[in-house]
């Protein structure tokens, strides 16, 4: 049996809700086509659950590590399957609310439960029995985890985002494989709750694209924490030995044996290209299995649009519903709007966090702008010395004759919300004299955003609380 | 006799910026101080009533956290004793830091040690010396007012400074006043373990908040066991045995509120007095504040004035930004003014109450045609994820064409979050912008995008991060 439809959008994630909430919005009936869970990645097995076990593991472990001298805190209990049974509870809930509810709200909207297999440019079949036809399709199918390739790997039973989530008991030890957002969050959660946490990254750097200033204050506060981390690593071979899996790795040209009761693999996100039968359609693919796509998100085949982690880098949430929404726009009424990321703030969401905005300093060298840099240490902003928290710095980069900001990097405990401020003054061209002309609460840590664009023009070492 | 090109009286943070202003600009400056450098803020303020407020965070917040798998805690000590001396300690090296050691760098600046009375338009005498100057600016700041409530002057009651320095937790705590400061010390006590009622004249906690934010508030105190009573006035306070008894008028009832300790926070007053200011003419307001234009000059021409000592709003930041302003116009005729639309403020509580630009009422008295949307917290991912969805936020927005005129939020990082509401305020953004510009998830800055949404479509129908 046939139906057809103006739209179907393959996937249930972020993108594929946008696009199709888009869709429904424009009058178009729609057909959704998901095989796995309502909400994609993020609510199920990424930001949410994560962020949580984040949130739980800062309380836990900052209730006993804290700088106030007159709190005498006795040992907690941590019940580690009680956690994870209310992380379930919380993430079915967000799920049902932001996903299924929503899609009940869209009467033109259908879902269809099952895998999709494109026939041609205009039609698939889902789970080989019936098949959709459609005018234009929209593909936000997500991504998985990237696999790294090491002898022994898949012969061990290892650990990705989604059975890391699962664990029911705290692992005495675990080494994660990846140095970037997912490594790190998970490493930081399993050792702020007892495990002990070894992380081997490929690169010379943890998180290699923020600034190095971050990257290398981020590593030394985790290792503070009681987090072994090693880069540069060349991962050899991986093998069981007894209760423990044993990572083989030559680390500064000397190989070494790291040892411990579970293993995650974070190296990296692949796009969900395969099994589509998009070989049946128009649509290519890039050199990393992304599906290619123009500015206005259409692929190399006239009625089909991509959207979210299936398109490549960056791999967000938050660009992901942008781009379903844009997808969805440009396909069915030939809105012509095109993606805007120059201004797509981004946050790993670690203990203190890494946040960042715009361009780094590398980048805007590279694109032969004169730029000019400051890098400021939080220990300079007084709500850090009062809340006894002095981790993290600010970096700005900015246009060097204009003051232009182009980019700020922060590395706070809450640079996820800090950054929202210098991602206004980065989408809205705003300069250094623009932020110091506003005035900032006092005291705030966000305080340091103004101060790192008053270093541009003073010593503010040199300077009182609070002044221009 | 030097005969100084600016000559500022007090030494906290509007004091302070004109002086670093004066430095830059080298003119040669005094600067007159009766008591220890850095005003309030520093001193009895802002900084040891953060600080304090942390402390009392992480010591309920450890007990009372929504996270049924973490336990255990029932046994937390605090030391408040210890806590005080910490706070002394942070006091010292903060006013070290940003006040005493910044002085020091000041080329051409004198300093003089006393009370400042001026004899004549461009003379003063402090504690009998003369200083002479050819532009003058008052930023003496301001002190709390003691209402006249019968019996007060005969009970030993606290106010801020008091309280920052108790050596014992007090049993009990009844502050007087339901604003800022009465808020912040009420819940500080609260969270270190003393029973603490607050008494509040108006019908409102915070009365220039947006009552959604004031009544949100109020009820997740009373949720932490704090005792608040409204609409009250106080008639008279006395003492029985080893309490404070306060005596108020509710409506046609009378009412008798008890504390170890009695905290008034009933405002605070100019401190104008004794400064000579009725022998050279300086206007003061009905208040007694030194009434200014908006270039900070007072009614005489070559005087200006800064910070609390000329009245509301009274915070630091503006004091800062104002003595600037001063010093430059003082000694260069910059004509700067100052521009208090946007101007970020935060009630420290847990959670943080921040407002920026105008409130619905605001907007509505001057005339604008204005749109307002209000959003719980609940309605934000990230206050799921972290399991604390106290908040709200509520924007008043120009209806024709959605330009941002205020912001107000309730939540726990609030006086940060406030900073984007400021550039959008300052920067006349609207409501299109903010829906249009990316927000990290999950964070509770997406509120400020979800209450633009909620001007354009029903955003407890929308999946995450949709625009």
């Amino acid at each position: 049996m046939t139906k057809t439809y103006d739209l179907a959008v393959v996937g249930g994630g972020a993108a594929a809700f946008a696009a199709s909430i888009k869709a429904a919005d424009l009058g178009a009936t729609v057909a959704m086509i998901e095989k796995g869970a309502l909400g994609g990645t993020c609510v199920n097995v990424g930001c949410v659950p994560t962020k949580f076990l984040l949130t739980a593991g800062d309380k836990w472990y900052s209730a006993k590590n804290h700088a106030v001298h007159g709190l005498e805190i006795e040992p907690k209990r941590l019940d580690f399957a009680r956690l994870m049974a209310q992380k379930d509870e919380m993430v079915l809930g967000q799920r049902q609310a932001k996903y299924s509810d929503v899609l009940d709200g869209l009467d033109s909207v259908e879902l269809i439960q099952g895998h999709a297999l494109f026939l041609s440019d205009h039609e698939l079949s889902v789970d080989g029995n019936g098949t959709v036809k459609a005018d234009k399709f929209v593909v936000a199918t997500g991504s998985s985890a990237q696999i790294v390739k090491i002898q022994g790997l898949e012969d061990v039973d290892y650990l990705t985002n989604i059975e890391a989530l699962e664990l029911k008991e705290l692992p005495r030890s675990m080494i994660v494989l990846g140095g970037r957002a997912v490594g790190l969050e998970f490493g930081q959660i399993f050792s702020r709750f007892g495990s002990r946490v070894t992380i081997l990254q490929r690169s010379e750097r943890i998180i290699p694209e923020e600034e190095p200033e971050i990257s290398d204050a981020l590593r030394r506060y985790l290792e503070d924490e009681g987090t072994s981390i090693e880069t540069g690593v060349g991962l050899e071979s991986v093998r069981k030995d007894g209760d423990d899996i044993v990572v083989t790795a030559t680390v500064g040209g000397n190989s070494r044996e790291f040892r411990a009761e579970k293993l995650l693999v974070a190296t990296g996100r692949r796009p969900n290209t395969t099994e589509l039968g998009l070989e049946k359609t128009g649509v290519e693919l890039d050199a990393h299995g992304a599906i290619k796509v123009n500015d206005e998100l259409q692929t190399t085949a006239a009625n089909i649009w991509a959207a979210g982690d299936v398109i490549g880098e960056p791999m967000l949430e938050t660009v992901a519903a942008k781009e379903g929404s844009i997808a969805s726009h440009n396909a069915l009424n030939g809105a012509k709007k095109k993606t805007d990321f120059s201004a797509v703030p981004h946050a790993v969401f670690t203990v203190p966090q890494a946040a960042s905005v715009g361009l780094t300093d590398k980048q805007a060298n590279e694109m032969g702008i004169k730029c000019k840099c400051r890098t400021l240490e939080m220990s300079m902003v007084p709500k850090a010395l009062i809340a006894l928290d002095t981790r993290g710095l600010i970096k700005m980069v900015t246009e060097a004759d204009s003051g232009r900001i182009l980019g700020v990097h922060i590395l706070s405990p809450i640079a996820s919300e800090l950054i929202h401020e210098a991602t206004l003054a980065v989408k809205f061209k705003l300069t250094i004299d623009d932020i110091i002309d506003t005035v900032h609460i006092f005291p705030a840590v966000s305080e340091a955003i103004k101060l790192v664009a008053q270093s541009f023009k003073r010593d503010i070492g040199k300077m009182s609380c609070c002044i221009e | 006799m030097d005969n100084f090109e600016l000559v500022i009286i007090g030494a906290g943070s509007a004091a302070m910026a004109a002086v670093v202003k004066a430095g830059e600009l080298s003119a040669s400056v005094a600067i007159v101080e009766r008591g220890t450098i850095g005003g309030t803020c520093v001193n009895v303020g802002c900084v040891p009533t953060k600080h304090l407020l942390r402390a009392g965070e992480i010591f309920y917040y450890a007990r009372h956290n929504n996270f049924g798998s973490i336990t255990g805690a029932e046994n937390l000590k605090l030391n408040f004793a210890q806590a005080i001396e910490e706070k002394r300690q942070l006091v010292a090296g903060l006013r070290r830091d940003k006040y005493e050691d910044v002085l020091a760098n000041v080329p051409r600046l004198t300093k003089f040690q006393g009370s400042a009375v001026f004899t004549g338009p461009h003379e003063l005498s402090v504690d009998g010396t003369c200083v002479k100057g050819e532009k003058f600016l008052i930023a003496t700041g301001s002190s709390p007012f003691i209402p006249p409530i019968e019996g007060i002057d005969k009970v030993d009651y606290l106010t801020n400074v008091e309280a920052l320095e108790l050596e014992e937790l007090p049993e009990s705590l009844m502050v007087l006043g339901g604003g800022p400061l009465g808020l912040e010390f009420a819940q500080m006590f609260s969270h270190f373990g003393s029973r603490v009622c607050v008494v509040q004249q108006g019908s409102q906690l915070l009365p220039r908040m947006e009552p959604e934010i004031a009544q949100a508030l109020h009820r997740y105190l009373e949720e932490e066991d704090i005792e608040i009573c409204v609409s009250a006035d106080a008639r008279a306070v006395g003492v029985k045995g080893k309490e404070k008894v306060l005596t108020v008028r509710v409506g046609a009832e009378t009412r008798e509120y008890r504390g170890e300790q009695f905290l008034v926070a009933t405002g605070r007053a100019s401190n104008t007095k004794g400064l000579g200011l009725e022998t050279i003419g300086v206007e003061l307001g009905k208040h007694g504040e030194i009434v200014i234009d908006d270039e900070q000059r007072t009614s005489v021409g070559h005087i200006y004035a800064a910070g609390d000592v000329r009245g509301e709003p009274m915070l630091e930041t503006t004091a800062a930004k104002e003595g600037t302003i001063a010093a430059e116009n003082a000694l260069t005729g910059a004509y700067r003014k100052m521009d208090h639309a946007s101007v970020p403020a935060c009630i420290f509580t847990y959670p943080q109450a921040a407002q920026v630009g105008m409130t619905d009422a605001e907007a509505t008295a001057k005339g604008y045609k204005c749109a307002c949307r209000v959003l719980d917290l609940g309605q934000v991912p990230k206050a799921q994820v972290i399991k604390d969805t106290r908040g709200v936020i509520k924007m008043v927005a120009e209806a024709d064409e959605g330009r941002i005129l205020g912001v107000s939020i309730l939540a726990p990082e609030a006086g940060d979050l406030i900073h984007e509401a400021t550039l959008a305020v300052k920067f006349k953004l609207t409501i299109y912008d903010l829906i249009d510009t990316i927000h990290v998830f999950p964070t509770l800055s997406e509120s400020l995008k979800l209450v633009a949404q909620a001007y354009v479509k029903d955003v407890t129908k929308m999946p995450c991060c949709t625009d």
